[in-house]
């Protein structure tokens, strides 16, 4: 995937998740938590998402590099399959 | 055929849990005894009319559906506001002999009242509710502690006290606890956590009621279940629980077929679910559960104002010492919880509701012409204590002394498996769900989180921590 379709795919992840019709602007450098209503529960929804849907493992130890939009990004982006 | 997760009891644990594991690809089979989903909160016919059974109060209920419990269910299991529709209640109140006490979803208009009626107590009722809301409910190792000692350290006053109990233990108390009063009487306590749970439900948050009832969203969760792959057996009562070489290995139905899986999840309850497993034990302390109630339904031919109910719900006490234990008679008439679903906003349910405490063992004794007879006069009983709360039921029109349809104990027993008929399954919980076989968990009621949309959040907390937080997908 490129970054602009890696991008789209994580904010449709979160979409489904937070049950949003429209989805407010995201900036890529401030944490998610902080944009949107997602508790710690939610974010091993989007692990778990990422897995289903585009075959990525998150060990545990690299949530936290998924704090942002952009982090999301570039994790992926350095763990998708070629 | 091997599931990953076999799931017994298609209630709200049974059904959010089997949604949410096969979303993430779990295989799962969902086995339900009864024929049709939603557990103790089901639907029936009364007079040709759908009624959705059991059901007063859609709790946890915020404008929106964002935050708090709901908003983490609905997040949880990609549900929308939408897909519920629910329907916002007007006011609710308590009445005792010589105070009532209005509320609604408007969350400060009960410390309103209180302050209005009680102002001695305002201040230790400000620390009351402070120290309720610092309570974390998902603490999943709390010992069970005493909420009555917790109120006579803020409440002075023993008719507010009591007052404030009277809901809280009819939308939760599965009893169990008892504490001497200073009269040096026995009365039921409840445990101080599932206090701050329901009271949280009840006065932290809203009331409201699905416009279509609870039928759409079982309807819903199933779909999604098998549109997963997954597997649901209504009519399908589990006999045994199968234990080989220490793990739960198969659920035994009653024509002798054999459902193997690699964890199952039970909302049968723990003494139940200790049963299936015959000689071996679930290992923890059998209680079972002794609060149970009956149920009158009325199908009214207007408005449940016309007859003088003006509340969507009302929680009553005949004394100012409200007592909740399980009666010595059948049915305890002194207390109760009235509701009329066509009370909330845009709600097309005319019927009334009254709901008493009611004693199981004394109902299932009795022989089939007794048990008709004591219908009547219970349904009589909830008729009288009605007129005295200046609801109108004429006692004589309808089967039942005024009403249309009357549960009992043993209703719910048969229709939920539930030992006793226990309304709010056993006194003991494990809030962890773990059992003494580490493929085998309880969920639902004797998971501790009550109510349907506790009960929904159970399924989901145990899906997560015992399956999908060690899931990989193959």
């Amino acid at each position: 995937m490129t970054d602009p379709e890696i991008k789209q795919a994580v904010l449709d992840i979160i979409q489904d998740i937070a049950g949003l019709d429209d989805m407010p602007e995201i900036k890529g450098d401030v944490a998610l938590r902080d944009q949107i209503e997602l508790d710690s529960m939610d974010f091993l929804d989007i692990v778990m998402e990422l897995r289903k849907r585009h075959k990525i493992e998150v060990p545990e130890a690299d949530y936290p590099k998924l704090a942002t939009l952009d982090s999301t990004v570039q994790y992926i982006k350095e763990h998708q399959k070629a | 055929m091997m599931y990953d997760a076999v799931l017994i009891g298609a209630g709200p644990s049974g059904l959010a849990a089997a949604a949410r594991l096969s979303h993430f690809g779990v295989r799962v089979c969902l086995l339900e005894g009864h024929s049709r989903l939603g557990g103790l909160s089901s639907w029936h016919h009364v007079k040709g009319r759908e009624i959705s059974s059991g059901l007063h109060a859609f709790t946890n209920y915020v404008p929106g559906g964002r935050t708090g419990p709901l908003g983490k269910l609905f997040r949880q299991l990609r549900l929308r506001p939408d897909d519920l529709d629910l329907r916002p209640q007007d006011v609710s109140s308590i009445r005792f002999p010589s105070a009532s006490l209005v509320f609604s979803n408007n969350t400060e208009g009960i410390r309103d009242e209180v302050a209005a009626k009680f102002p001695a107590c305002i201040d230790g009722f400000d620390r009351l509710r402070g120290r309720i809301r610092e309570t974390d409910e998902g603490e999943l190792t709390l010992e069970q502690s005493s909420a009555r000692a917790v109120l006579d350290e803020y409440i002075a006053e023993p008719l507010l006290r009591d007052m404030l109990l009277c809901p809280v233990m009819f939308y939760g108390n599965p009893g169990g606890l008892t504490n001497e009063s200073a009269a040096g009487e026995d009365q039921l306590d409840m445990d101080w956590l599932l206090f701050c749970v329901v009271w949280k439900c009840i006065f932290e948050s809203g009331f409201a009621y699905p416009a279509c009832g609870m039928r759409p969203l079982w309807q819903e969760l199933a779909k999604r279940v098998t549109d997963n792959g997954g597997v649901i057996r209504l009519g399908t009562r589990v006999e045994r629980l199968v234990v080989k070489d220490g793990r739960v290995v198969a659920a035994r139905l009653g024509s002798g077929e054999e459902i193997e899986g690699e964890r199952f999840f039970s909302s049968a309850g723990g003494p139940e679910t200790d049963a299936l497993l015959g000689e071996a034990s679930i290992g923890r302390e059998l209680v079972p559960g002794e609060i149970s109630i009956a149920e009158g339904i009325r199908v009214l031919s207007g408005s449940a104002r016309d007859d003088g109910m003006n509340d969507t719900c009302v929680f009553y006490s005949l004394s100012d010492r409200f007592r909740f234990a399980r009666p010595d008679g059948l049915v305890d008439t002194t207390s109760g919880v009235v509701c009329a679903p066509g009370n909330y906003e845009g709600v097309d349910e005319p019927i009334l509701k009254v709901s008493q405490l009611a004693n199981y063992p004394a109902w299932a004794e009795l022989d089939p012409a007794a048990y008709g007879e004591a219908k009547k006069e219970a349904g009589a009983g909830m008729a009288a204590a009605l007129q005295k709360l200046g609801v109108t039921v004429a006692a004589s029109d309808r089967r039942f002394g005024g009403f249309d349809d009357l549960f009992t104990p043993v209703t719910l027993r048969r229709y939920t498996g539930h030992a006793e008929g226990a309304l709010y399954g056993s006194p003991v919980k494990t809030r962890t769900g773990a059992t003494a076989f580490d493929n085998l968990f309880l969920m639902g009621a004797d998971q501790g989180f009550h109510g349907i949309v506790g009960a929904m959040l159970s399924g989901v907390a145990m899906a997560n921590l015992h399956c999908l937080a060690k899931w990989k997908q193959s």
